[in-house]
């Protein structure tokens, strides 16, 4: 049921000692027309894009409804997720939500094209558009700096230029990558992540697009396949970078893995922890089980959130992973597969939605 | 959408007349705390609650059109035209002539009855 005056089951959103502050740690904000935002782009490549525009690839699977919700448009037509002020009204004032943190979709597919120079000057032109437009002034966004890892180099520059900018809380890019990501190929991107404690975000939906692979073997059929099975992608590139021994090389590198699902963390964790017990030597350099370096460099979003048909099933999963300390509140507004914040965590206690509405995102982001 | 003003009796809330009505467009009643969405499919007149079953969203913002059938896997046959009702946010599909859902005969939306007189639609509360 959606509400737009109380927050989450038994928090009183108008008692300021149990008021919930909300974070919602995974909205897409959408690009206006090409025309409002050329001008951030270096101007070196500004005529070609306004000529032959971004180029940017999209997977090869049509979502049959659209993916952008059908409530989500303006009656002129526009997304209304391309206007801060009405997001704002219809998405984070109608579900009680204090702040939301910006994963900007056109940026995160610029890993699967070919031209390296270009996709890193498109994600240099969308950070310094939306820190103009929907962060400067508005404390109830944060943004999110998008790198391509086309070109490792301009990712790092990029880094280096909003590092400091408090309205950037982390770096993204998308789960779709050419090559599993605990290669060493990205490393250096680790680097810059780890130098300025600036958590680094996986988001899927190029998975197959551009020069990208898709999450799984093969092309499936059908976009009800293709979103099935992104959630795989995540445990290959999960595995990958614990076993190549990325947080034990930086240890001060987070990786917050959204939209991911989180139904799977548990059994992958049961599977990799017994096979390091017999293959330890494969990867000597971990010095503890695989799954033990969750705590302190992973955090997991909810949304799109398991729903078994007994709900009870979703909370005997949560107690098999410490998912009171993992999982983040995020709603992936403005897209189909959305949840709200009642919806998403119904029927858990107190404080285990205190901590995955509010704190966990604070911690880990720094917004306490 | 716009609300057409509604007369209400104890039984029966006036919607608008039949003509009035343009296929695949719901008009908008509000009876009480109750948004209705009222759908002409046809020559039948159809009564559902602006509520998504599933998370509550107000599904006559959604899309009415058709949806594919299928005997065997590999088959596509367009049916239901302007019958389907999917939600806006996830795409649950409802047939609006019974109010059940295409993937669970158990999940329906909450409808109403209508009737006709003298061209004129009516919701029965």
């Amino acid at each position: 049921m959606l509400s737009t005056a109380a927050h989450p089951t038994g928090v009183d959103c108008h008692d300021s000692a149990k008021r919930v502050r909300v974070i919602d740690t995974d909205m897409h904000p959408d690009l206006p027309a090409l025309a409002e935002w050329i001008e951030f782009l270096p101007s070196e490549w500004r005529d070609r894009v306004l000529h032959l525009g971004t180029g940017i690839p999209g997977p090869p699977w049509q979502n049959p409804h659209g993916v952008t919700r059908r409530d989500a448009f303006e009656s002129d037509g526009t997304p209304t997720a391309a206007d801060p002020e009405r997001t704002r009204v219809a998405h984070l004032e109608a579900f009680g939500i204090d702040c939301g943190i910006l994963v900007p979709t056109p940026g995160l597919a610029t890993s699967a094209m070919t031209h390296p120079e270009l996709s890193s000057a498109l994600c240099t032109g969308m950070n310094a558009y939306f820190k103009s437009a929907w962060l400067a002034g508005r404390s109830c966004y944060r943004g999110s700096i998008l790198v391509s890892t086309r070109d490792l180099e301009a990712a790092v520059k990029e880094i280096e230029r909003w590092a400091g900018d408090p309205a950037f809380v982390q770096v993204a890019i998308g789960s779709g990558q050419p090559m599993l990501m605990g290669e060493r190929y990205f490393h250096p991107l680790y680097a810059a992540c780890a130098r300025h404690k600036l958590p680094l975000a996986l988001h899927p939906g190029q998975e197959g697009g551009g020069i990208t692979p898709p999450p799984s073997v093969g092309y499936q059929n059908r976009y009800i396949g293709w979103h099935t099975c992104l959630a795989l992608g995540y445990q290959a590139h999960l595995t990958s970078i614990i076993l190549e021994g990325v947080f034990e090389k930086f240890p001060d590198f987070r990786l917050s893995l959204l939209e991911g699902g989180v139904s799977w963390l548990a059994p992958w964790m049961w599977r990799i922890d017994k096979n390091w017990k017999a293959l330890r030597q494969e990867v000597p350099w971990l010095r503890q089980a695989p799954s033990a370096y969750l705590k302190d460099h992973v955090r997991l979003s909810t949304q799109p959130i398991e729903e078994p048909p007994n709900a009870a099933h979703l909370r005997q999963l949560f107690a098999m992973f410490d998912a009171e300390h993992l999982l983040m509140f995020s709603s992936d507004y403005p897209h189909w597969d959305g949840d709200t914040p009642d919806f998403a965590l119904r029927g858990f206690p107190e404080n285990f939605q205190r901590r995955v509405l509010q704190m966990n995102a604070e911690e880990w982001y720094g917004l306490a | 959408m716009a609300l057409p003003n509604a007369v209400e009796t104890p039984t029966r809330v006036l919607v608008g007349s039949a003509d009035s009505f343009v296929a695949g467009k719901p008009q908008m009643i509000t009876v009480g705390r109750r948004e209705i969405g009222v759908y002409r499919i046809g020559d039948a007149f159809r009564a559902i609650l602006n509520f998504c079953p599933h998370e509550g969203i107000k599904i006559c913002n959604g899309r009415v059109g058709g949806t594919f059938v299928a005997q065997e896997a590999g088959e596509f046959w367009r049916a239901h035209e302007g019958e389907v009702l999917a939600c806006p946010w996830h795409g649950w599909e409802f047939n609006l002539l019974t109010g059940v859902s295409l993937h669970d005969p158990r999940c329906r939306l909450k409808s109403f009855s209508t009737e006709v007189h003298e061209g004129m639609v009516y919701v029965v509360i």
